[in-house]
């Protein structure tokens, strides 16, 4: 029933503005007085107003057709915190610019929508939006409002969107990183360095490039070899490890707890460098010699449920 | 750039919202009666104010000046109203001029510059609602581009203040075009609606007021004054087409009847009776006559605003079409509408040799045989003019063609009574030779009467239809042979030598082709054009159909057959092609298509720098053919240094750049450009 609607739902909205109100008013006192007198002169101007209207809806349907959208963080989103999310709005395959548009995430938190005074055909632009998820977990598949009241803004015409390769995942809010982390010390066992984000001075390795990342670690050799951009992860100084382990399973309430504690700990891990290893139940799915750790155990926090099962995240990513 | 603390559109859009809004000035300057005065000081007023907005000047204070300034614009609509014109239309134009006034001196914020657009669009309909002049096409695809142009401004305005950004460079080419592309395809669209919005409840006569006086010879009486005046006027009162024309009839040569007068009192001719009867109507056809002569012949006839409320129609007409309200007639060959003074459009279905017998049938009455008192000398000379003939055709005949020797047609020196025409002066115009004959006629026994209408006018080939000006005004008589009303036109023919007739050139007629166009299809377009239209272009494509299905289905159809299936594979190969779609890549050379697109600066920059050999390759970043071609020109260094933080921090953020960097970035990728292209020339 709910495909049978959104099939029968129009691909378009329209809302009327302010001034769109008084024009269509005004139109309608014209047809008024048009058939009043008979004089065709104006009809003539009646007709003018509708072909306006007619104008307003081609020039603002060339305007969204054909703009794709992209979403992604732009720094690391945690539960109840404020982060920011990109939005890229390309008109690669337009051959009208797209102008005065606005694109709104279909998210919970997401803030204001961003706002693209000019597209150019064949260009893109990026926008950073406020951000602030309510929990944890991979964001759900959402659609994007694209908008605009180009060009005369007498009606707002808004489609939905879905956004290209949109893989969101949120975070466990962090908890107090006064309190103990669970688990217990693991020792040096490691054997080797933990990664320490980039304060190190030898390259560990290589790794995704996300937004926030200076142009300065990007590994061009890497970014050219693989096609997408690469950033160096260099190593740090050899630090005792931990162990953070998740009891499963627990009850919905006391698990949430944990987790948020099992984010923070991770957290002050790799921002003192210290190697651990993230345990859910009897399972170590997090070692110190995993590569990309910090982004691997942040997101086995956010996706891991109260039985211990994990639940479908990101692309390529699983057990 | 801010006024008054508030964003300001830059570029075409700024000039194209100012213009908008005084572009309401120039129909009421040129197509209305509207107060000069008024509009030029609103002209005035918009002058003064684009400047001061374009300067940014402060106006505190001002609002006060402007309550005063509007109070002295109401003031003058109520004396306008009260004790000048005495029109309300024009006394709110008046009020609207001044509330105009005032808004273009003082401030504007986003919400005045939709007002300032709506009272241009009023002042766009006052002008709209009181002329009828083909210029005014020309205002509306003027006002339909600058509408479309400040709407767009007042969007980009409204949309860069809810954004909290400034509002986006427009490019100035790009701008005009789309504009231009707006004002055509609206245009087109406008005439498209005018076509297909039903006429519901329209009337057919335009209430405008006409300037012109009565034209000579169609009032209640007519006397043998002075016509120069008349003769010289080359103003046009009717267009008038034939679609059906019976053959060996020459539209010139058709008389058109404005009136007919019956009575002389050896001074005046004045008109028998009253019109108090209603002319039978049947749909939109109103039956002036039993039709019994055939072929019919049929005219169109498009009148000019005169000042008098008359029908004019040829000599045996039998109906008449169109939508014209009442018609009432003294069922003498005198009709008049119920509303004069105005355009007006319909057909006349007549018989080119004149009069068919009347569905009521009238004598020609006592009336059409009286002669004024003292007139013997007239029964004398009618006798011996007359006397040959057998018949009252062909004493008739005799009469009129006694006119053609001795007499002469003049307008300087005539004779001031029918009897000075007849026996000393001999020297006249078109009313000496109608009076002159009729008397003859009545003399000699036969009813006769003057009629007055048009004669002759311009034939146009670029429109194949009949310009007729009120120089082309002309009297004749009619008189009663054979039971019917034949004409018989006495004066000399003037024809194209005549030092009255005018005449356009091929680009007058062409300016009139218009004109007449204009008037036929937008001012007096109606119902049932439109109706004619749909039923007309409904048979058409069942014609064509059953064309087509015909050419098909004959044995020796073979070629049409192959015919449609060659366009159907064509149209399905287009089709195909335009699904398939020719684009052009989006990415400057060494990009793929999984990368973020650049902007346009950016991607300009790029190519331009691989056209000086700095060939983009994998791993070869922007910033290493930057470095590397303006390592070449130290003075670029600085720039390049300052133009590639900017484009990390565009690129890659943290966060997008603010709109004056993102206009520096621009600015200094094309000026890098530029330095590098030169260079390269060099």
């Amino acid at each position: 029933m709910k495909n049978l609607l959104r099939a029968l739902r129009l691909p378009r909205k329209l809302r009327v503005t302010f001034p769109g109100k008084w024009f269509l008013v005004l139109t309608v006192g014209v047809g008024v007085a048009a058939i009043n007198t008979g004089n065709n002169l104006l009809y003539l101007a009646l007709s003018m107003n509708l072909s306006l209207i007619i104008l307003s809806g081609i020039l603002s349907e060339w305007c969204l057709r054909g703009l794709r959208v992209r979403v992604g963080h732009v720094s690391e989103a945690f539960a109840s915190r404020e982060s920011l999310l990109s939005v890229t709005c390309s008109a690669e395959s337009k051959r009208f610019p797209a102008i005065s548009v606005s694109v709104s995430p279909g998210i919970p938190g997401a803030g204001k929508p961003a706002r693209f005074p000019e597209i150019p055909p064949g260009g893109a632009d990026t926008r950073v939006v406020p951000y602030r998820p309510g929990h944890r977990g991979p964001v759900p598949a959402f659609a994007c409002t694209v908008s605009t009241r180009f060009p005369f803004a007498l009606f707002e015409k808004s489609a939905e969107v879905t956004p290209l390769e949109s893989s969101l995942i949120v975070y466990p809010e962090p908890g107090d990183p006064d309190v103990a982390p669970p688990g217990r010390d693991m020792g040096d066992h490691a054997g080797g360095k933990a990664a320490r984000g980039r304060e190190g001075t030898s390259i560990r390795g290589v790794r995704d490039h996300i937004p926030s990342d200076p142009v300065r670690d990007i590994h061009w050799k890497a970014s050219a070899r693989l096609g997408k951009w690469m950033v160096k992860e260099r190593e740090a100084e050899p630090a005792q490890g931990i162990d953070l382990l998740l009891p499963v399973p627990s009850p919905p309430q006391e698990f949430e707890r944990l987790v948020s504690h099992a984010c923070a700990s991770v957290l002050t891990c790799e921002r003192q460098g210290v190697p651990y290893r993230l345990r859910v139940g009897d399972r170590v799915l997090v070692s110190p010699e995993t590569g990309g750790r910090r982004r691997k155990a942040l997101s086995i926090l956010a996706r891991v449920t109260a039985d211990g099962s994990l639940l479908p995240g990101e692309k390529g990513e699983g057990l | 750039m801010q006024t008054e603390g508030r964003v300001r559109i830059p570029g075409v859009l700024w000039f194209s919202l100012r213009a908008h809004w005084a572009s309401g000035l120039l129909p009421l300057a040129f197509l209305t009666e509207i107060s000069r005065t008024a509009i030029a000081f609103a002209a005035a007023a918009f002058v003064a104010g684009a400047v001061l907005d374009w300067t940014g000047s402060s106006r505190r204070g001002w609002h006060r000046a402007g309550f005063f300034l509007l109070a002295t614009g109401a003031a003058a609509a109520a004396a306008d109203l009260f004790f000048g014109s005495g029109d309300l239309l024009a006394s709110v134009v008046l009020l609207v001029l001044g509330v105009q006034s005032v808004k273009f001196l003082l401030p504007k914020t986003h919400r005045d510059g939709w007002q300032l657009c709506a009272i241009s669009f009023l002042e766009f309909l006052a002008a709209a609602a009181t002329t009828t002049e083909i210029q005014f096409a020309a205002f509306l695809f003027l006002f339909l581009g600058l509408s479309a142009g400040a709407m767009w401004a007042l969007q980009a305005e409204e949309a860069a203040e809810a954004g909290g950004i400034a509002v986006p460079r427009t490019r100035a080419g790009f701008t005009v075009l789309t504009l231009l592309l707006t004002a055509v395809t609206g245009f087109c669209l406008t005439a498209v609606m005018f076509a297909v919005t039903p006429r519901i409840g329209i009337e057919q006569f335009l209430r405008r007021s006409g300037n012109r006086g009565g034209i000579t010879g169609f009032s209640d009486a007519i006397s043998l004054r002075d016509v120069t005046s008349v003769k010289v006027d080359r103003r046009i009162v009717a267009r008038i087409e034939f679609p059906e024309l019976a053959p060996g009839v020459s539209p010139p040569e058709l008389h058109l009847r404005g009136g007919t007068y019956t009575r002389f009192d050896g001074t005046k001719w004045k008109r028998g009776r009253s019109l108090h009867e209603r002319v039978q109507k049947a749909g939109s056809y109103y039956l002036l006559s039993a039709q019994k002569a055939a072929p019919l012949s049929s005219a169109e006839i498009l009148m000019e605003p005169i000042g008098y409320s008359v029908l004019f129609v040829y000599p045996g007409t039998v109906s008449v079409e169109g939508a014209l309200g009442e018609i009432r007639t003294d069922g003498r060959g005198n009709y008049r509408l119920s509303a004069g003074k105005s355009a007006v459009r319909y057909q006349v279905h007549f018989a080119p040799g004149g009069s068919p017998p009347r569905i009521r049938s009238y004598g020609p009455g006592g009336a059409t045989l009286a002669l004024p008192p003292g007139s013997d000398d007239i029964r004398e000379l009618a006798m011996q003019v007359t006397s040959p003939g057998e018949s009252d055709a062909e004493r008739g005949e005799l009469a009129r063609q006694f006119f053609l020797s001795g007499f002469r047609y003049t307008l300087t020196d005539v004779a001031s009574s029918v009897q000075e025409f007849l026996f000393r002066k001999r020297a006249g115009f078109c009313e000496h030779y109608a009076a002159g004959l009729t008397l003859l006629l009545r003399a000699a026994g036969i009813p006769a009467r003057v009629a007055t209408g048009y004669l002759g006018g311009e034939w146009s080939d670029v429109g194949k239809y009949l310009i007729v000006r009120q120089s082309d005004a002309h009297a004749w008589t009619e008189g009663w042979i054979g039971g019917r009303w034949v004409t018989l036109d006495a004066t000399p023919p003037l024809g194209e030598d005549s030092p009255f007739f005018a005449r356009m050139g091929r680009i007058g007629l062409y300016l009139d082709w218009a004109k007449q166009r204009w008037n036929k299809y937008v001012v007096n377009y109606s119902l049932q054009m439109q109706a004619k239209a749909v039923s007309g272009g409904w048979f058409a494509l069942r014609r064509s159909a059953t064309g087509i299905r015909r050419a098909i289905r004959r044995p020796d159809g073979q070629v049409a057959r192959v015919a449609a299936a060659f366009v159907l594979a064509v149209a399905a190969f287009l089709l195909a092609w335009r699904m398939r779609g020719r684009r052009t890549s989006p990415f400057p050379r060494g990009m793929r298509k999984e990368d973020v697109p650049l902007s346009r600066p950016y991607a300009r920059l790029l190519r331009s720098l691989s056209a000086g050999g700095h060939r983009r390759s994998s791993g070869t970043p922007l910033e290493d053919m930057l470095s590397e071609a303006a390592g070449k020109i130290p003075s670029l260094l600085p720039d390049a240094a300052r133009f590639l933080s900017l484009y990390h921090r565009d690129r890659f953020g943290p966060g997008p750049l603010s709109s004056g960097e993102s206009a520096e970035a621009g600015r200094l990728a094309n000026l890098l450009r530029r330095g590098l292209f030169r260079t390269d020339a060099n």
